[in-house]
């Protein structure tokens, strides 16, 4: 057992009355991870933020925190920032400067610590970047920020904070804004950077899933206290506080079965209430004068079909065109080409009032609860507008007596009526914006990434919600989401998007129980597991690599083949179209019998 | 970058057209003529000076024959000043009002931006107050007022400075001239810089940066400052015009034979050439300015290059 | 914010003016301009007492730059509102316009403007200024339309069927109005010394009405006597002006405060 490298000792950050932080304690020693989980606001960056000396000045600090002796919270703790201690971010776009270039920002702690010339830092720099797996290191070196994808620039920001070998990294949120499949990359590489530096790693995040691919042992924090803590196989399988109980309980999993096991609904029979054909939303980018206009294919064929009463859901990662398909489906965006027919009629061309009579019949419920409503308008104004816009012979009695149900068969009081979006959580947000959504008792309700930014605790409350909308209602859901365990909780159908092509579709236990698609496997493949040990070995053999290409530079043929470990020539050449595996699942591969 | 350049340059000229189109047209509606201001003349006489100067033919002719002047490079005879061609006016009084136009603004940057910066360094301490106390006055006072406050204190009361007139050469007339014209523009330049400077700072790439234990001083200007300038570089365009209408009072309060006197006068007399002229060219300093802080910001911030 | 009492002084006192003097000729001590005694700030080369006469000019020049700010406010806005979110090809065209406008010094507009009118006719000043002014005010709103059109709320707004206008009316403008009254606010300032500035030229307010720009430009011929007709004039505009402009940044403080 070695010798304790971070003794934190009833550490307490508080901003005037308000205290972030409350007495925590903790311990790590070399070579170990420890895992700090909880959800937004349990004062788990603002700990850390503390012991690297980057809080406001506002903030008040107590206790005590060491670093191999030194006191991290004295006046001596500056010269080991950056050097024996070193902390990445959440955000990488904006945690980098915009105007420096890479390998400089890479090598300016070489220069600040180590005394080395620029030109000897930046040498330097190259082989550390090399070390976190950047591709092509020349040209990047000389790269600046907004040119390389969120992975390499997560790489990057490892490579900063390795620059000069700290004891101790911490990983804020590290893979939080990346997609998944780049997330498996960046947790595998940090397990591989700790093994062979024997460094410390302290990881603050809300996932699970990271909690168990990385971690040894764990703290749970809620509210800025420390509420339990133990070796991670324990706390996973058998935690003991209540808190950490429902946070594992609201976690969906990807391996476990979800809505589509129930059994689905009998599909054949009945006429499906929304059919897509071959759908295009071409975007054109102007060149200006001196350089040609170049084409972004952000939907490029796609056909589906939805019954009435069942849950579709859409996965991809950035890039593949989901959040365009569905404004597209609501007519809030434009359509290039193909079909789109809601109860039998083509809507695609719709204008005018023939478009607006239909709308009371297709509602959407968006990513950002707080820009999903107006702020200068009540909760009752707003989940009461599309009643004003739509059905006019209402009375305003009438009106209010609706938006008053509405609102309590989301969870949500009569007393929310009068407030206003500033004085909601981002999960009441989503409630009214979900009372507005059905309000009208829409036949589909497009949910677009609307879960993705709440805590754990409250997605799981909302998809209880959207299970409940889906029985009693009968309303159609298309459910965009990133988050393949989410999608697997909710949804009958699957559909798997990449750069604009559906690349599978089928039931969704089947999709994922034995997926078809090359990427579709990919997707699967990246989702952390919440088994520590058959995650570490997950990412021990991972085999995803790569990241989407931007969706102006596609590759020809076969959009995905430039990641596809089964990829031929013939990828190359012509572009797959969906062919049947089994009754109502499909796949957009040309080699898919064969791998 | 140099494709970013010609695409500038380039999307001058539509705009430049247009100033001058709707110049020309604009001043012609304006009731009454150059010729009017004199006595009454004799139609015949009056019939005579409109043909030489070919205010008889139809205004589309009129306008296409001074475009063509332009273009040569000939901005036409002054109407009022009857031995002068507009060229020769301008010309006379130009260098004057752009060295002091130019001095000014260089020296309102070289001033605003380090000040600014100082503020924001000391943040909310005594000095960060004093300087913001300071430019707020300074933004607010106009340069007539000024002007004339500055002639009393440094010329009248505490002779150090000349406070009408100019000789060639003597850079004590210029003196106040120029402080008074730079006056505003330091001061604003100074509240822009700290309110960027203070924005930046609050972004996650300088948490980063301290996060690597760079140093407070370096943090400041290697990653600090460049951002914090654009916003600065953005109003180039508008300081610059600023400069330019504002040159036209101090050459008023001070007595200088700039070329800001035209303008009026020509406006008033209904000089067609002379102020067309006048537009013309200082219409091409404002977009040429504007250019130029276009360039500074691509230089500024890689991501505008490749837009 | 604390200094917008100060405004709200500055404002008052023009009123508490009238009630006692006469607005101009006093003609009780004729020539002589004299220091103090029964004229508080003296008097001017005819003999009209300075305070009333900065009294009333103060009135002048608030109220023209209060009525050209709203010009302003009401041709930037609806001008700003709609480039802004019908978008486009007519956002360009709209905002080309602009650019073109502003390219121009403004001094040209105004000068070629104020040619347009006869002398003094205050119509035309206020047209002049006003015309002037909207310009940065359709810029501000545009660009906050622009940041609100991609707000999801109105998508969702029209998902709910909400007629364009409607949208305009209810969600827009509400939500622009913060910044339109915070920059008005800022706008007063500026008009107030784009008339004194005229004023000074000489193409302005005309007698007997006086403004504190041409005060300013009288006391400046004077100057050297009688320093007290500029310092007077000159003093209340900086108040006024520097008065205004804090409480235009105390509202637009407060705003991106808000918005965060």
């Amino acid at each position: 057992m070695s010798e304790a490298l971070l003794v934190v000792d009833d550490l307490s950050v508080a901003y005037g009355a308000t205290p972030a932080v409350e007495a925590v304690s903790l311990e790590l020693a070399p070579g170990r991870c420890l895992g700090i989980i909880g959800e937004s606001g349990a004062g788990k960056t603002q700990a850390f933020l503390a012991m690297m000396g980057l809080l406001p000045a506002q903030a008040r600090v107590a206790g005590r925190a060491r670093l191999a002796g030194v006191d991290l919270l004295g006046p001596d703790a500056m010269a080991l920032r950056g050097q024996r201690i070193a902390m990445i971010f959440q955000d990488p776009m904006t945690s980098l400067t915009p105007h420096m270039r890479i390998g400089d920002q890479v090598a300016e702690p070489l220069v600040t610590h180590r005394g080395m010339s620029w030109n000897d830092a930046r040498a330097h720099a190259a082989v550390l970047l090399d070390q976190v797996r950047m591709n092509d290191v020349p040209r990047r070196v000389r790269q600046y920020p907004h040119e390389l994808s969120g992975g390499m620039r997560q790489r990057a920001m490892i490579a900063m904070a390795l620059a000069c070998d700290p004891k101790l990294l911490i990983a804020d949120e590290p893979t939080t804004a990346l997609d998944v499949s780049v997330q498996a990359q960046i947790l595998a590489l940090l397990r591989q950077l700790v093994a062979e530096r024997g460094m410390a790693l302290a990881v603050v995040t809300h996932d699970m899933g990271v909690i168990a691919a990385l971690a040894d042992d764990v703290i749970v924090m809620r509210q800025g206290r420390v509420v339990e803590r133990g070796p991670v196989e324990r706390i996973l399988a058998a935690p003991e506080h209540e808190y950490t109980r429902s946070l594992l309980v609201a976690t969906p999993r990807v391996d476990t079965p979800g809505a589509g096991f129930a059994g689905g609904a009998d599909h054949g029979v009945t006429v499906k209430p929304l059919a897509v054909r071959d759908l295009r939303i071409f975007h054109r980018l102007r060149g200006g004068w001196l350089r040609r206009s170049r084409e972004l294919r952000a939907v490029d064929g796609v056909s589906l079909e939805l019954a009435a009463g069942e849950a579709l859901g859409i996965v991809g990662e950035s890039g593949c065109g989901k959040s365009t398909l569905t404004r597209a489906l609501l007519r809030l965006g434009p359509v290039t080409g193909g079909e789109i027919v809601w109860l039998g009629r083509a809507i695609q061309d719709l204008e005018g009032e023939a478009l607006r009579s239909l709308r009371a019949g297709m509602q959407i419920v968006f990513q950002d609860p707080f820009a999903s409503l107006d702020p200068t308008m009540s909760v009752a104004d707003i989940v009461a507008e599309p009643l004003r816009a739509l059905r006019p012979a209402m009375s305003p009695a009438q009106r209010s007596a609706a938006v008053i149900d509405m609102l309590e068969s989301v969870g949500l009081g009569a007393e929310f009526a009068q407030r206003r979006s500033r004085e909601l959580s981002g999960g009441q947000c989503q409630r009214v914006a979900i009372a507005r959504a059905m309000v009208l008792e829409p036949r589909l309700l497009v949910c677009d990434e609307v879960v993705s930014a709440l805590d754990v605790s409250i997605q799981a409350q909302l998809l209880a919600l959207f299970e409940a909308i889906k029985r009693t209602h009968g309303t159609s859901i298309v459910f965009v989401s990133h988050n393949l365990a989410v999608v697997r909780r909710l949804c009958e159908r699957v559909l798997v998007m990449y750069l604009g092509r559906v690349v599978e579709e089928g039931p969704t236990e089947e999709v994922f129980r034995a997926p078809r698609h090359p990427y579709t496997r990919m997707l699967l493949e990246s989702v952390p597991l919440l088994d520590p040990r058959r995650e570490r070995a997950r990412l021990a053999t991972l085999t995803v690599q790569g990241e989407t290409p931007s969706a102006v530079d596609r590759p020809s043929g076969c959009a995905f083949r430039t990641r596809c470990p089964a990829a031929q020539a013939t990828c190359a050449a012509m572009r797959p179209e969906p062919e049947i595996v089994a009754d109502s699942h499909q796949v957009a591969c040309l080699r898919w019998r064969q791998i | 970058m140099f494709a970013y350049v010609l695409r500038r340059i380039a999307g001058l000229i539509p705009t430049l057209f247009v100033l001058v189109s709707l110049s020309f047209f604009v001043i012609r509606l304006a009731p009454g003529g150059p010729f009017d201001q004199e006595q009454v003349l004799p139609p015949a006489i009056r019939a005579n000076l409109d043909a030489a100067y070919g205010f008889d033919r139809p205004l589309i002719a009129q306008y296409g024959s001074y475009l063509a002047g332009v273009v040569r490079g000939d901005l036409g005879p002054s109407l009022r000043f009857k031995d002068f061609r507009v060229n020769e006016l301008i010309a006379s009084g130009l260098p004057l009002s752009l060295t002091i136009g130019l001095a000014a603004a260089l020296l309102a940057f070289l001033i605003g931006v380090p000040l600014g910066a100082l503020a924001a360094w000391r943040a909310n301490s005594f000095t960060d107050h004093a300087l913001m106390g300071f430019s707020m006055v300074g933004v607010v006072l106009p340069g007539f007022v000024v002007g004339p406050l500055l002639a009393l204190m440094f010329g009248i009361y505490w002779p150090l400075f000349r406070v009408a007139g100019y000789e060639p050469g003597q850079v004590s007339f210029l003196v106040l001239p120029v402080v008074t014209l730079a006056l505003p523009v330091t001061a604003y330049i100074a509240r822009l810089m700290r309110n960027s400077l203070q924005e930046v700072l609050r972004a996650n790439f300088i948490r980063t940066a301290r996060a690597k234990g760079v140093s407070a001083r370096h943090v400041f200007l290697r990653h600090a400052l460049r951002p914090a300038l654009i916003p600065v570089v953005s109003y180039l365009g508008p300081a610059v015009a600023f400069v330019i209408t504002g040159s036209l009072v101090v050459e008023s309060v001070f007595g200088l034979p700039g070329s800001g006197r035209f303008l009026v006068q020509g406006a008033i007399d209904r000089d067609y050439p002379l102020v067309m002229g006048m537009v013309l060219v200082y219409g091409v300093l404002t977009l040429l300015c504007n250019l130029i802080a276009d360039l500074l910001y691509g230089w500024l911030d890689p991501r505008v290059r490749l837009a | 914010m604390v200094l917008g009492v100060l405004t709200a002084l500055a404002l008052l006192a023009p009123w508490i003016t009238p009630y006692s003097h006469d607005y101009l000729d006093w003609q009780h001590l004729a020539s002589p301009p004299t220091l103090d005694g029964s004229h508080w700030l003296g008097t001017d080369r005819l003999g009209r007492d300075l305070f009333a006469r900065s009294m009333q000019a103060m009135r002048v020049s608030l109220l023209i730059g209060v009525l050209a700010a709203l010009v302003s406010v009401c041709i930037g806005v609806a001008w700003g509102a709609t480039a802004g979110y019908v978008g486009g090809r007519v956002d360009a065209a709209m905002m080309r316009f602009v650019d073109i406008v502003y390219a121009l010094p403004y001094v040209f507009i105004v000068i070629i403007l104020s040619t347009l009118f006869a002398r003094g006719s205050i119509a035309a000043l206020f047209i002049a200024i006003g015309a002037v002014g909207w310009l940065t005010m359709a810029r501000i709103v545009r660009g906050q339309t622009l940041s609100l059109r991609r707000r999801e709320f109105i998508d969702a707004a029209i998902a709910s069927g909400v007629r364009t206008p409607q949208i305009l009316w209810r969600h827009i403008v509400p939500n622009v109005a913060g910044a339109v009254i915070a920059y008005a606010t800022l706008t007063i300032p500026q008009m107030i010394l784009f008339e004194s500035f005229l004023s000074f030229l000489g193409l302005g307010v005309q007698e007997p009405f006086a403004s504190l720009g041409s005060l300013i430009n009288e006391g400046a011929q004077e100057m050297e006597s009688s320093a007290w007709m500029l310092l007077v004039p000159a003093t209340l505009l900086t108040v006024l002006l520097v008065a205004f402009n804090l409480l235009g940044d105390g509202l637009r403080a407060t705003l991106e405060s808000r918005d965060e």
